[in-house]
């Protein structure tokens, strides 16, 4: 299949054709695990709930009044659930104690996981999602900007501050660790 | 001065699923055929649901139809229609019982 646009494909996959719907997942479901970690701060659960929320959306592709704008579409889903599974996290799990399910990486970069999920918390909701979108997924800032309902500008700021404070917290912890030799 | 340069990118790349390939093409398998799973037993449901209701609409007129028309009106006792008839016709109330003046076998 040629390279199809985002709303030829939402076409597609409302008609029933499974290579548009795996089209659709293959480019979206990393920018839905993207909002979903932005809300849960737990790369699992953001997993489980970027693919609940995938199926659920493509259940409902219909709905998806403007296929060119499906990228927003969804982000609006993805969020909803996540911020659904955030409140049923705290009902079971009030302090917080239940750490993320190990995986089978590295130890280092288990280590680093961790030091980027600590760092992300210092952000507010909208630079998490800016930062991971724009650096994980290599989205743009217009893309952002539509998806997310936000002006050009606002996105370089936010993410002008995300990745300092990232930073300025990633390079605190590493050399915490220096210092203590871990 | 110009505009204070955007920081470097941050390397993300600890948190990207999509770095286990084998596990991530199982993750976007998985996503795509339980969708299409769902769109199958949604439209099961709706196809069995239309059945449904279009066989439960057809007994319905089907009952419709085959009740009895113009069905008498029931109508009251006789005794009850008899207490009518005293009270808008000024009966006597021997005549309303059918009790004969000379001795009915109720007369006292």
């Amino acid at each position: 299949m040629t390279e199809l646009s985002v709303a030829e494909l939402v076409e597609r996959a409302r008609r029933g054709d499974p290579v548009a719907r795996d089209q659709l997942v293959r480019r979206h479901l990393r920018a839905a695990y993207a909002i979903a970690l932005a809300v849960l701060q737990r790369p699992a659960d953001a997993e489980d709930v970027a693919q609940e929320a995938f199926i659920a959306a493509l259940e409902r592709l219909a709905d998806c009044r403007e296929p060119a704008r499906f990228s927003g579409w969804l982000v609006r889903i993805v969020r909803n659930r996540a911020l659904h599974a955030l409140e049923r996290r705290r009902f079971r799990d009030p302090v917080g104690e239940a750490r993320d399910v190990a995986d089978d990486r590295a130890p280092s970069d288990a280590l680093l996981r961790d030091q980027l999920v600590s760092a992300l918390a210092e952000l507010g909701p909208a630079q998490r999602e800016v930062v991971l979108l724009h650096d994980l997924d290599g989205w743009t800032h217009a893309e952002i900007g539509e998806a997310l309902g936000l002006s050009e500008i606002h996105c370089r700021q936010h993410l002008f501050t995300a990745r300092r404070a990232l930073r300025a917290v990633l390079s605190a912890t590493r050399e915490d660790n220096h210092g203590t030799g871990t | 001065m110009g505009p204070e340069p955007e920081p470097e990118p941050i390397d993300l790349s600890a948190l990207d699923p999509s770095r286990d390939r084998s596990r991530w093409d199982r993750m976007i398998a998985q996503v795509a055929d339980r969708s299409v799973e769902a769109a199958r037993i949604w439209r099961t449901v709706v196809r069995r649901g239309t059945v449904g209701v279009v066989v439960a609409a057809a007994a319905a007129l089907a009952l419709w139809w085959s009740a009895p028309r113009n069905k008498p009106a029931p109508t009251a006792p006789d005794q009850a229609m008899a207490s009518l008839d005293w009270a808008l016709r000024d009966l006597g109330p021997d005549e309303l019982l059918g009790i004969e003046a000379a001795g009915g076998r109720d007369a006292r």
